[in-house]
């Protein structure tokens, strides 16, 4: 997953609706994301065929009147399908870093607060996914839970705690050392609710940045894993499996690569948007 | 990692059993033909000597012991450095004598003895004697051989000069020269020309046109031109190299670009561009290669026959060869291609909607029923497959789920009959029916979960008797009752297609699926 | 000094066991899931003996935790096994598949930072600009081209145009080589560069804001000589990280890549042994895969430290 970094953070943010519209980054990346959601839940109305069927008479069939964006090599309409597979990347990226969000802000709190030995189990968790072939453990997941959303979710969520634990930890062993937070503490406030209150607010923001650019970096794995044969069960459409069926079409119907892969490009563009505009409304005005 | 084809492509030859032999059958002669698409062709002129060509391969061949690997990628390569006794015609309906010049059968047919062919050397110069045909034979017999199952007729081997073998059995097999001319019984010096078996197949020495020189596994392997090759004038390749590149698309870019000069696997999806590319052209032969779909029978829907015919009538199987094959191939009605020696055609369930319905309601489950598909996942042919089979029995209420499983775990459960529905690709190793029937009826591995016993014995006489009229006739007689079966639904039939350049000569494919360099050569 | 050793030691101890865990996980994952390498060596028509005798002879009919011990102690001699169906030592094959790998991810990185450094240098001095936003905006957007798309339309766009690059494969020679490492370095590049470009440019930037600079440049010297004497040291601590996560992510994703361009790269030789059931070359992978990594991660901590000694080392 390719990793960005977040600005430093100094304040919380503001009230939401203002500080979107006051940051254009943030306004257009919002409006793009509403784009997509609204493509995915708006599917069947968008579109004028099912996503799965064949229509073996019209095989790769260029863009026209018809079929907008032309048929694949089952005769299946391309719109449709990039429609549709908005759904379900969308659906398995987010619910895989919403997951791994959690999973890895509760480890990360735990280790960068409790320290000691806590930490030092919880890094060396770290380490041991991160040196871990990705290959075996998706093969494996596959073979307990069928191929398939379930097993890629799960694999995504395995390996994808990892980066939200290290940003969190990090963030909280600086927000320890802050006078802030020691005066809380001498105040007689119980540890949880200082972790609550005072720190996690802050971790947390960073937290969220990166996931905006994490979502991008699932759905490039989930695209990978497509290509490589190991997504989605047939013929659920998905742009991952669109681009490594369409490959072998580049040169006769680019479109049937090209097209999701333009919607990776502007999905990945909406999140990041997003991500950058939050960081910046994090650093203050 | 996508299309992890090597295994994929192995898995497909796995389907694959091996054919008893057409009896006596010296020559026959006619060649197959090789047609030549695109804008390449017509009179190749005179044979060149010298240059180098490189192959391009969709896996890695991993091993090249013939006794333990059934691999396409490997045999390729292995039926260019290794030979056998006897081995097809180009046209696959007979054998010709190869390292042997002839045989003759004692009287009460237990009894081969072969005259070896006088001055053929091993690319290390040493002569092959009946030595080194006893050892290889033992070897392929062996328990932990592949082939063990079909060399198991044979019960002993004496050899009573250099240049004779016998070959004992233990009850009269009419098919004795397809079991000699298949290529795990190819010949290799006797305890490995004194290397260990493990040096040995890593530069391995046979009689054949090639001898291997350098192999860097996963990437290439070269083999040079056999020095003492025992057909004069030949090899004209100097050498050859065959490379690993499992993406279909860049394969065909390298022989578009030059860097190779035969694409071993071009796609279906490929096979119009390259008929229309100047400089390129296809080779096309008829193959042995039928897609199936397989029912469990120990699955309770598929227990019905009713619900078997149903799927059968409801496939349009023009269909599938448009969509998985691009066009090129042809419905089958059944589990032997019709080019196979011995074999008969069948016809193709017609494409009958409102039967299939009315068998359905006539059946167990009239309203339909769910059921899993396994198919062996990284193929874009099967991925196709699969999705058309489950549009296209969704209007009887079946609904079909595709399980795509990596190849190791799809052969595994296919053939421990775990499975529901599941799509294999078989084709044969021998030019003899008896493999693929054998197969069928069980003996060697049923694919179906199902054998009637009079079946079997029909299929078995049809592999003991020696009149090929008789043998014919038998084999008919067993696909007719096989398919009233209906069984499996047998899908479409595929050629053999090699993408190459149109500086490549005499190439040609046989009925095998495979290529002999030795008559290779190139001019531009 | 002292510190740097102890932290180091530790390092190392836990990266030791770190690869000890996995080695076990690995054993067991892949000898749990269904798929009998016998079975894919023999074929169809095997029967229970046959298996049987394959299965003695790989030592695969011993009791698990008897395999994994006997594992263990051959691999503490230094001996990784042989190759179930390739018949070759894991160490041979693994080193030998692993060059190309390594000299990918090398000649990528490197070609990513070549890029990305003017580009965030550039967009970093002339904040606010037309040229910063730009660059901006094309780094958004070249964040989500999918790499393997990259890499088809790479492989086109050679074979059918230029003609001047092999469009793929590895070659026989150094020159060869270097040759066919230039196309999917460039895709890895392409698929790398804007987030380093982001990533340091908001480095620069801030180091661009400080104090420290505005002061230097209060005397006088140059935008770009502040930039690259001072600046530049203190901007590339944070995308040192960022480029040591990339890296390690790197390591086990290259195969898509090695699919397209038909480089013999260990990424695909571990996709097809986890396919064949080839335990052996299973085993050894994952654990160069872990020593990678672990180095890796253990480099970019090292390399931050020196670049910021602000850092704590813990």
């Amino acid at each position: 997953m390719i990793a960005t970094v977040a600005g430093p953070a100094s304040r919380r943010g503001q009230r939401l609706a203002a500080a979107v519209t006051r940051t254009p980054t943030l306004s257009t990346g919002v409006v793009m994301l509403a784009g997509l959601l609204a493509v995915a839940v708006l599917a069947p109305v968008l579109t004028s065929y099912p996503p799965d069927h064949q229509y073996i008479g019209d095989m790769l069939v260029a863009p026209s009147g018809a079929h907008w964006l032309g048929t694949d090599e089952l005769g299946r309409d391309i719109w449709s399908r990039v429609a549709y597979g908005t759904r379900t990347d969308l659906e398995i990226a987010c619910a895989a870093v919403a997951v791994s969000l959690a999973i890895g802000t509760a480890l990360g709190l735990l280790a960068g607060y409790v320290g000691r030995i806590v930490d030092t189990v919880i890094m060396r968790c770290v380490d041991f996914v991160m040196a871990f072939p990705f290959y075996v453990l998706i093969i494996a997941l596959v073979f307990v839970l069928g191929s398939g959303s379930a097993s890629i979710l799960l694999a995504l969520i395995s390996v994808g705690w990892v980066s939200y634990a290290r940003i969190v930890r990090g963030e909280v062993r600086l927000a320890v050392t802050r006078p802030y937070v020691a005066a809380a503490r001498m105040t007689g406030l119980s540890s949880i609710r200082v972790l609550i209150r005072h720190i996690l607010p802050n971790a947390i923001s960073q937290a969220v940045v990166y996931a905006m650019s994490d979502v991008l970096n699932v759905i490039l794995a989930i695209v990978t894993l497509g290509f490589l044969g190991l997504g989605v069960q047939p013929p659920t459409p998905e742009w991952g499996a669109m681009i490594g069926e369409g490959s072998a079409f580049l040169t006769t119907r680019w479109g049937i690569a090209t097209f999701p892969a333009l919607a990776v490009v502007l999905t990945g563009l909406a999140f990041s948007l997003v991500g950058d505009g939050i960081a910046q409304r994090l650093q203050g005005d | 990692m996508r299309r992890a084809k090597s295994t994929r492509r192995a898995l497909t030859a796995v389907g694959t059993l091996i054919l008893l032999a057409l009896p006596l059958a010296a020559c026959s002669g006619n060649s197959g033909t090789s047609s030549e698409g695109g804008s390449a062709s017509a009179n190749p002129g005179s044979p060149v000597r010298g240059g180098s060509i490189t192959i391009a391969q969709v896996g890695d061949p991993e091993s090249l012991d013939p006794t333990q690997t059934y691999a396409n990628q490997s045999i390729l390569i292995m039926k260019n450095i290794y030979e056998m006794l006897y081995d097809s015609t180009p046209n696959g309906q007979g054998f010709i004598p190869w390292l042997a010049t002839g045989y003759s059968l004692s009287a009460n047919k237990l009894a081969w003895t072969f005259h070896l062919r006088h001055g053929v050397k091993f690319s290390n110069g040493q002569p092959m004697t009946s030595a080194d045909v006893m050892f290889s034979f033992e070897r392929a017999m062996a328990k932990t051989s592949v082939w063990g199952f079909i060399d198991d007729v044979i019960t002993s081997i004496t050899t009573p000069d250099p240049e004779t073998v016998v070959f004992h059995t233990k009850k009269p097999v009419a098919s004795m020269l397809a079991i000699v001319s298949l290529y795990g019984n190819c010949i290799l010096p006797a305890n490995f020309a004194g290397e260990t078996a493990a040096k040995f197949f890593q530069k391995p020495i046979g009689t054949g046109p090639f001898e291997v020189t350098s192999w860097v596994h996963g990437q290439s392997l070269t083999a040079k031109r056999n020095p003492y090759y025992w057909q004069s004038g030949k090899p004209y390749l100097d050498s050859v190299t065959w490379t690993v590149v499992s993406s279909d698309t860049t394969r065909l870019l390298e022989l578009r670009g030059g860097q190779v000069q035969i694409d071993e696997f071009p796609a279906w999806s490929q096979l119009s561009q390259i008929k229309s590319m100047p400089g390129d052209a296809l080779a096309e032969e008829p193959s042995t290669e039928v897609e199936m779909l397989l029912f469990n029978e120990h699955v309770k829907p598929f227990q019905d026959i009713h619900v078997r015919e149903a799927i059968n009538l409801a496939l349009n199987r023009k269909a599938l060869v448009e969509a998985a094959l691009f066009g090129n191939g042809s419905p089958i009605g059944t589990f032997l291609a019709p080019n196979i020696p011995l074999s008969s055609p069948e016809p193709v369930p017609p494409f009958d909607l409102a039967k299939a319905k009315a068998d359905m309601a006539a059946s167990t489950v009239p309203h339909g029923f769910s059921t899993t598909l396994n198919i062996s996942s990284g193929s874009a042919l099967e991925s196709a497959v699969g999705q058309i089979v489950q549009q296209e029995l969704a209007p009887l209420g079946i609904k079909v789920k595709i399980q795509p499983l990596d190849p190791s775990t799809w052969f595994g459960d296919t053939t421990a009959l775990k499975y529901q529905m599941a799509t294999v690709y078989v084709n044969t190793d021998i030019a003899d029916s008896s493999e693929l029937v054998e197969a069928a009826s069980g003996t060697g591995g049923n694919w179906v979960g199902w054998s009637d016993a009079q079946l079997t014995a029909v299929g078995n006489r049809a592999g003991a008797v020696f009149s090929p009229a008789e043998r014919k006739s038998l084999y008919a007689q067993y696909l007719r009752t096989y398919d009233a079966h209906y069984p499996i639904a047998a899908l479409f039939l595929s050629p053999w297609v090699y993408a190459l350049s149109s500086s490549v000569h005499g190439f040609h494919i046989l009925l095998t699926g495979n290529y002999r360099l030795a008559d290779v050569w190139i001019a531009k | 000094m002292r510190r740097f050793l102890d932290y180091f030691g530790r390092r190392l101890v836990s990266a030791l066991v770190t690869l000890f865990g996995i080695t076990l996980v690995v054993f067991l994952l892949i000898h749990l899931i269904p798929g009998d390498p016998a079975r894919t060596l023999l074929g169809p028509h095997a029967t229970a003996g046959e298996l049987a005798a394959v299965h003695r002879e790989w030592g695969l009919n011993r009791p698990i935790w008897v395999q994994y011990g006997l594992y263990m102690s051959r691999l503490l001699r230094g001996d990784f096994g042989t190759s179930l169906f390739y018949r070759v030592p894991v160490s041979q094959l693994v080193l030998q598949r692993l060059l190309p790998t390594l000299l990918l991810m090398m000649f990528g990185a490197v070609l990513a930072l070549v890029l990305a450094l003017p580009l965030a240098a550039v967009a970093a001095s002339l904040k606010g600009r037309i040229a910063d936003q730009v660059i901006r905006l094309l780094s958004l957007a070249g964040l989500g081209i999918p790499s393997v798309w990259i890499g088809i339309v790479l492989v086109l766009l050679v074979a059918i145009r230029a003609n001047l690059l092999p469009v793929a494969g590895y070659g026989t020679s150094v020159p060869a080589h270097l040759e066919s490492l230039i196309l999917p370095s460039l895709t890895i590049a392409i698929g790398m560069f804007p987030t380093l470009t982001r990533s340091l440019r908001v480095g620069l930037i801030a180091v661009l804001d400080s104090d420290y600079i505005a002061s230097a440049r209060a005397r006088g010297l140059s935008a770009w000589r502040v930039l690259v004497r001072h600046g530049m040291r203190n901007a590339i601590a944070p995308t040192v990280t960022v480029l040591g996560l990339n890296i390690g992510y790197l390591v086990g994703s290259t195969v898509a890549i090695e699919t397209i361009f038909a480089l013999p790269g260990i990424g695909t030789l571990m996709v097809q042994a986890v396919l064949s059931r080839d335990f052996p070359i299973v085993q050894g992978v994952a654990i160069v895969y872990g020593i990678l990594v672990l180095a890796v991660n253990l480099g970019t901590d090292l390399v931050h430290t020196a670049l910021d000694p602000q850092l704590e080392l813990t």
